[in-house]
């Protein structure tokens, strides 16, 4: 199962950290947006490497693939910049950068994937509210908290009622 | 990959810089080794922490103000006598016409330098920035012998009660935030005590909201509950004190804070129950007219739980430049003036002066009657970051400013001379839980830019003072670890090679905590203004603007005011508006929010707010108000 950038949005801040980092890495753009959506309550969003990606479905070029580890990436040489795949993907994600005349979007941090380490957006990330982790990775996680939530109301059911431990 | 430390705030972040052909400034993170930033995760500013060095609006020569806001180009070698002839005229006679001010963000030994320069010349007019903000907790922890009790960021991930007093580390101080999110998951509880519902307030179990100024009542009604319980120890507190707390019923403070009775009780309850307290606190506290009382009451609460405590430092050297003794009452290491004779010994010099001198607000004010005639300022935008200096700088006779960009303090300037930036010389830092850093010089500085210390060298030299004949910063801090106690295993040759950072070297003292109560308490009519800082920038902005990323993304700070007030004024989101106390005005646009408390406006520090406060100075207390103030609001087209 592929990785991807996966966001506990309880945790986030706020703070642009994932931005600034995204910016730094891919010569001053941007891939992935915080969104606040009301006062005290964010979270940022990227590129979801969709299964059945739209994007790549639409591509007249063919330009947009799938990699080893399962992102969404465009191959620069051959994108003709038609936006389609902004107007196909449900969340909007690939941009056109109106110097290069192409669509430019999350591509996990490849460069930084070579080298084995974790995409720089979660790198960074000061309140781990990004994870790096696949789906089945993100339901234990879930589970787990789940569970120590249970624990807990357990605990105090047998505070209550006199349990034995 | 160079080891370098971030130029931006206290928490002492530290990451490797890589040098790739296309990109020259790679940042790394560090996870390979025990650094304050937990992971080597970095904010905003720390991942943007280059682009302000390659800015195209860097000053790099020196310059000479034909007239105000006009420059012409000089050498060095004339900006240098310049300087020199005008200091030597003072020198013999009146040295303490001259006050020296240096920012909270110079180097270690660029700081000791300055102090030194000045001490030699015959005053002992030197200040810092921080002083206001994190020299007042230094100092009242200090005084009350609770450094045992300073805490480290590994004790706050240990602890089991976080409380965050006046601070709003998920903007301010992320990474330190990180440690009390993992003391969070491991069970903690996190009590918040700020006016603001800000987004530190999103993970507390608790928020009190006392009115901007009051946080001395709280605290006085916290130490009076406590007396009543078992585990807390009162016994060194005195007839006098037990009178003052004894007038803080959780009632009477309910009037005076807006904090609901039954809330202090609740926290007093948590309080109690916690065995690894720490309680960390910012400038929201330590800024107001009664920092220095405040945070003394703050270190008996925390000695009668024996709790542990940690002063945020809001730039990144603000804990160096108080060790340097860059302040006027304090010699290097935190000794007095009783102490001058190892300074005497040390320096060669027996006419070191032993007064005590003036601080920054004491200064303006003094420079507004003509007594002072002369600035030095050093890595500082006073103009904007103090309340009246405009007028002081435009009173002195002669300003020299020091710096890397032109700011509106080096508009005033007589002489500007071009600094490097902090990651342009090698040099050591000390963060907020007092690790001593050194960090690596990543690229020269741009044309005839040089380091502070460098500078100051050529100035010692050109004046004729003895000791300034320093070619690398690690002779400086060879001096440094023999006369600064603290800093006696940072020598050079350890520093540079420990990765980690070296911790104070010095035994906290065996003698019992002074126990201190107050009620003294500035008085402020609603509406009071109070200023924050965001986390994409940083204090008056002068590296932050200049940082495209930072920039983009941190522009239009709003003014926020209450739905209450907004409707009670008749101003809706999006209006301009103008904030005006009797001292200056503030235009900017408003949001209507609902994270403040109606009779508070917050308005962003970085575009000069602080210029409305007006620099009163509490005669008690010796402090002056830099928090709040009262103020009107008026809508303006």
């Amino acid at each position: 199962m592929e990785k991807k950038v996966f966001i506990d949005f309880r945790n986030c801040i706020g703070c642009r950290s994932c931005e600034i980092a995204c910016a730094r890495e891919h010569h001053g753009k941007a891939n992935i947006t915080l969104i606040e959506t009301s006062e005290l309550l964010m979270m940022s969003f990227n590129c979801r490497h969709c299964e059945n990606a739209p994007c790549m479905l639409v591509c007249p070029a063919r330009a947009l693939y799938k990699d080893e580890d399962g992102a969404v990436r465009v191959k620069y040489q051959e994108c003709i910049g038609c936006m389609f795949c902004s107007i196909a993907c449900p969340f909007g994600t690939p941009e056109f950068v109106p110097e290069l005349k192409i669509m430019v979007k999350c591509d996990l941090c490849s460069h930084r994937r070579d080298e084995g380490k974790l995409p720089a957006c979660v790198t960074t990330c000061p309140t781990d509210a990004l994870i790096f982790a696949s789906e089945e990775e993100i339901l234990q996680i879930k589970v787990r908290q789940n569970l120590a939530k249970v624990e807990e109301l357990a605990k105090k059911v047998e505070k209550i009622m006199g349990g034995t431990t | 990959m160079q080891l370098i430390t971030c130029p931006y705030c206290g928490t002492g972040c530290r990451a490797y810089v890589k040098k790739e052909l296309s990109h020259p400034f790679m940042i790394e993170y560090v996870t390979d080794i025990n650094v304050p930033n937990d992971r080597g995760k970095l904010c905003p500013k720390g991942n943007a922490m280059f682009e302000h060095m390659i800015s195209k609006e860097r000053l790099k020569v020196p310059l000479k103000a034909v007239e105000e806001g006009k420059f012409v180009k000089i050498s060095w070698k004339d900006a240098i006598s310049e300087i020199a002839s005008f200091i030597r005229s003072y020198m013999k006679d009146d040295p303490n016409k001259l006050m020296f001010i240096a920012g909270g963000k110079v180097s270690n030994e660029s700081a000791y330098l300055f102090q030194k320069l000045a001490r030699n010349i015959g005053t002992n007019n030197v200040d810092n920035t921080s002083h206001f903000c994190h020299g007042v907790s230094v100092k009242a922890i200090l005084d009350s012998n609770f450094e045992r009790n300073w805490a480290t960021y590994d004790d706050i991930e240990d602890s089991n009660l976080v409380i965050i007093w006046g601070a709003n580390p998920a903007e301010t101080f992320p990474l330190i935030f990180r440690r009390v999110l993992k003391a969070k998951n491991k069970g903690a509880k996190i009590i918040v005590i700020d006016p603001r519902k800000t987004k530190t307030t999103k993970f507390a179990s608790a928020h009190l909201r006392p009115f901007p100024g009051t946080d001395i009542a709280l605290i006085n009604a916290l130490i009076n509950l406590l007396m009543g319980r078992r585990n807390a120890k009162s016994a060194h507190l005195t007839a006098s004190d037990l009178e003052i707390i004894g007038k803080y019923t959780p009632e009477h403070v309910e009037k005076i804070t807006g904090v609901p009775a039954a809330e202090i009780e609740k926290i007093v309850r948590e309080i109690v129950l916690a065995e690894n307290g720490v309680i960390l606190w910012g400038s929201g506290i330590s800024m107001h007219s009664n920092g220095y009382d405040v945070v003394r009451s703050i270190i008996t609460l925390a000695s009668m739980m024996d709790f542990k405590v940690l002063p945020l430092a809001g730039q990144n050297n603000s804990q160096g430049v108080m060790d340097m003794g860059v302040v006027p009452d304090l010699l290097p290491g935190y000794r007095t003036y009783d102490d001058i004779d190892i300074f005497k010994e040390a320096w060669k010099n027996d006419e070191l002066p032993s007064e005590m001198g003036l601080d920054i607000a004491r200064s303006i004010k003094e420079a507004q009657k003509c007594n002072i005639s002369a600035f030095y300022i050093m890595g500082a935008n006073v103009a904007v970051s103090f309340p009246e200096a405009e007028k002081a700088l435009r009173r002195a006779e002669f300003v020299v400013a020091q710096d890397i960009f032109p700011t509106p303090t080096t508009e005033l300037a007589d002489i500007i001379l071009p600094a490097a930036a902090f990651l342009e010389s090698d040099g050591s830092t000390t963060n907020a839980e007092r690790r001593i850093q050194w960090s690596s010089r990543v690229k020269w500085p741009p044309r005839d830019a040089k380091p502070d210390w460098a500078i100051l060298c050529e100035l010692g030299n050109a004046l004729g003072l003895e000791g300034f004949g320093f070619y690398f910063p690690e002779e400086i801090l060879r001096e440094i670890s023999t006369l600064v106690p603290q800093y006696a295993n940072a020598g050079p040759r350890t520093l540079t090679r420990t990765p980690e950072g070296v911790m104070w070297s010095t035994e906290p003292s065996s003698q019992p905590t002074k126990m201190y109560t107050s009620d003294k308490m500035p008085s402020l009519d609603t509406p009071v203004m109070i200023t924050v800082r965001y986390v994409g920038q940083f204090q008056t902005g002068t590296m932050t603007k200049r940082s495209p990323s930072l920039k983009a993304r941190w522009q239009e700070l709003p003014i926020l005011v209450s739905e209450e007030d907004a409707a009670k004024w008749g101003i809706k989101d999006g209006d301009r508006v103008k904030i005006v106390s009797e001292n200056g005005e503030y235009i900017g646009t408003v949001k209507v929010s609902k994270t403040v408390i109606p009779g508070t406006i917050k308005a962003p520090w970085h575009e000069g707010a602080n210029r409305v406060m007006g620099l009163k100075i509490d005669d008690e207390t010796g402090l002056p108000q830099m928090k709040a103030c009262s103020c009107t609001i008026k809508r303006v087209e």
